[in-house]
């Protein structure tokens, strides 16, 4: 992760061991870390600190982050938040968003899908104008127009096809998991468990590789795929 | 429990005791008016007398009088009290009466006295007034108090006769009210005593009546059928758990072992190893997920008005690749703008666990229709898989039933899943399978105007 100057993330984790993996993983990634242990603590860190990041374990010692998340939210406090936790049902979530988190990753995860969900979070806020002309290598997508060129060539898709090639060029070199795509472009808070989603990827990549092979649309192992010109790592 | 400890005997007889004290009341009211309507007959009697005697004693002289009197005392009434005189001379000479002497307590004040003479002929009670006549002649007019002395006696028999009966029925009822309320009541306490003692089989004991104690009888046993059932539910859910969760765990466990052998973890047995746990994670998810939804099934608190047919095209779409990496024919047909009442996540869940099921068994093709008909909507969906195996139809919305085809066999939860969402929207699911396909119909009148 390409972080310029130290941005800071408070961790709000009650189990050391979970509390330690999520420091190193923020740690490596370049961010400064403040841990708290719980709610108190936590409260005390934001008074006197600014992040840039929350991460907020649900069930702590002296109650649910839940509540905290919305009193900050209250407050007019827009820090990201992302919630990890080991209640990971679809109503979790759902009550997890309701309170103002940005995202909802149920324990156990893994670091490249924590990572992916963290950078997806902070440029969040970069999509939110959405520019009218995309463009990756050859391939170039008007939302306006709503249409696709791979260099000279049209690309033929249907408007999901559309929405999720518009959502994999908006985050160029982003690793985007399964968990962000449904939500995000299906709109669904479960996993539908069948290989579904890698499914409709593998479709969409051949739509694109119709038009040339500037770009390619790779798969993450174990994590989600990745849209990036050719030969650009 | 004692009875009289109940509040319910407490308050019968504070009622009956009211009643008593009333109905006492009323009853002795009417004796005395009754009574006292008697001895007015009698003054009314002893003055009629009195005046045609007064009026013969100035009209034609005291030995007139006496003649009158003692012929008057020869023609005694039948009907009427017996008549009682006593004529006196200024000197207190008898002239004529039934009276051997003037008796005490009477005064010549012309009013109305009872009086008790003790001396003979015999003891009597009578009712007399006297009254002074010119130059000293006294006269005293009465009547026999004998059978006013037996109406006063049988009318306060029936006093005392009336508060009898009114305080035996009332504290009898009472008792009786107490008793049988104290019975029903104890049902329900011995109820929640064996709650208590953890038997939840336990039920109230119902009257078949329709009155407040069976509504809360029946009340208390809903609400026990429905922990009954919970509980069970969560048993089942945590058997499951701690049953399925081993074979991921095994094979977690398999592949540590292995590495440790090798004294090498590589990239594949790491990943491996992750889909394990991934496995293992999703696996308590939708456990967790079903029991959730069949804990909450009667919680519509949340439901919202959905757009059905716009979901299941969004789901449709969503497994339309897939469809077609298989070489299957996915036809959607669907009415527009069907709007139905529910959660809106689970719901999409439902058409995509149906979806998916339906593309694991068909040959080549799968059919979802969404229609109206009526106030209901139907949603079905069809294959023309291998069908299921009749002894296997009962059971497939079961946890843990898996179909039989072998290369496809799943974690077995997608159609309990299904029917737990069902249920939760009340909908209802018909099942028709044989060799040439299954098509599960699934009906519900939680129709939405748009």
């Amino acid at each position: 992760m390409e972080i310029i100057a130290p941005m800071k993330a408070l961790c709000l984790e009650d189990d050391t061991v979970i509390a330690d993996h999520i420091i190193d993983l923020l740690q490596s990634a370049g961010w400064q870390v403040t841990a708290a242990r719980n709610l108190a603590a936590a409260t005390k860190a934001i008074t006197n600190e600014d992040f840039d990041l929350l991460v907020l374990d649900r069930m702590l010692p002296d109650g649910d982050s839940l509540g905290f998340l919305r009193k900050l939210r209250q407050n007019d406090v827009q820090t990201p938040a992302i919630i990890l936790t080991a209640l990971g049902r679809t109503e979790d979530k759902i009550d997890g968003y309701d309170s103002g988190a940005d995202d909802y990753l149920p324990k156990p995860f893994e670091a490249a899908e924590f990572n992916a969900r963290i950078k997806a979070l902070l440029r969040r806020a970069a999509y939110g104008e959405q520019k009218d002309m995309l463009k990756i290598g050859q391939l170039e997508l008007r939302t306006k127009a709503r249409t696709v060129f791979h260099g000279e060539n049209f690309i033929d898709l249907s408007p999901k096809e559309f929405e999720l090639l518009h959502y994999f060029m908006a985050r160029e070199n982003d690793i985007i998991t399964r968990d962000m795509l449904l939500r995000d472009v299906w709109g669904l808070n479960f996993d539908p468990g069948t290989n579904v989603i890698d499914v409709n990827i593998g479709r969409l990549r051949k739509r694109i590789q119709q038009g040339g092979d500037s770009v390619q649309l790779t798969t993450v192992r174990g994590i989600g795929f990745k849209l990036e010109e050719k030969g650009s790592d | 429990m004692n009875i009289f400890s109940t509040s319910f005997a407490r308050l019968t007889l504070v009622y009956m005791a009211v009643i008593t004290v009333v109905g006492t009341g009323i009853l002795y009211w009417s004796y005395d008016a009754f009574l006292e309507q008697s001895r007015d007959n009698i003054n009314h009697l002893v003055d009629t007398d009195m005046a045609g005697l007064v009026s013969r004693y100035y009209d034609s002289g005291d030995m007139e009088l006496a003649r009158h009197i003692s012929s008057a005392l020869d023609l005694t009434s039948l009907d009427n009290p017996r008549q009682i005189y006593l004529f006196l001379s200024p000197e207190g000479k008898k002239l004529a009466g039934n009276l051997k002497s003037w008796p005490n307590g009477i005064m010549p004040d012309a009013s109305l006295k009872l009086l008790n003479i003790s001396t003979a002929p015999e003891p009597q009670s009578i009712f007399a007034k006297a009254t002074l006549l010119s130059d000293g002649y006294r006269i005293l007019v009465g009547r026999d108090a004998g059978a006013y002395h037996i109406l006063q006696q049988r009318m306060f028999n029936n006093l005392l006769i009336g508060f009898g009966l009114f305080l035996s029925t009332g504290l009898g009822i009472g008792l009786l009210a107490a008793w049988a309320f104290l019975r029903r009541i104890n049902g329900l306490n011995q109820l929640c005593q064996d709650v208590e003692n953890g038997d939840l089989s336990a039920r109230v004991p119902l009257w078949k009546r329709r009155d407040e104690i069976d509504t809360l009888g029946r009340g208390l046993n809903g609400m026990l059928d429905r922990i009954s059932a919970l509980l069970t539910l969560h048993k089942q859910t945590a058997d499951n758990i701690a049953h399925e969760i081993r074979s991921p765990l095994m094979r977690l466990n398999a592949i540590i072992e292995q590495g440790e052998k090798k004294q090498d973890i590589t990239a594949d047995s790491a990943e491996l190893a992750r889909r394990q746990i991934e496995d293992s994670v999703t696996l308590l998810d939708k456990l967790l997920d079903i029991s959730r939804i069949e804990a909450t099934e009667k919680d519509r608190s949340s439901f919202a008005d959905t757009n059905f047919s716009q979901l299941l095209e969004n789901i449709a779409e969503l497994y339309a690749p897939l469809a077609e990496e298989k070489a299957l024919n996915l036809s959607v047909i669907t009415e527009d703008n069907i709007h139905i009442s529910g959660l809106e996540q689970n719901l999409s869940r439902l058409c995509a666990n149906l979806i998916d099921n339906a593309l694991k068994f068909a040959r080549t093709k799968v059919e979802l229709t969404l229609k109206k008909n009526g106030d209901k909507f139907i949603l079905s969906i069809s294959d023309d898989g291998p069908g299921i195996d009749p002894h296997l139809q009962d059971r497939i919305f079961e946890r843990f039933t898996t179909g039989n085809n072998e290369h496809q066999a799943g974690t077995g939860l997608g159609l309990a899943l299904v029917k737990a969402i069902a249920d939760q929207h009340k909908m209802t699911i018909d099942i028709s399978s044989n060799s040439k396909g299954t098509s599960l119909t699934l009906t519900s009148y939680s129709l939405c105007t748009p």
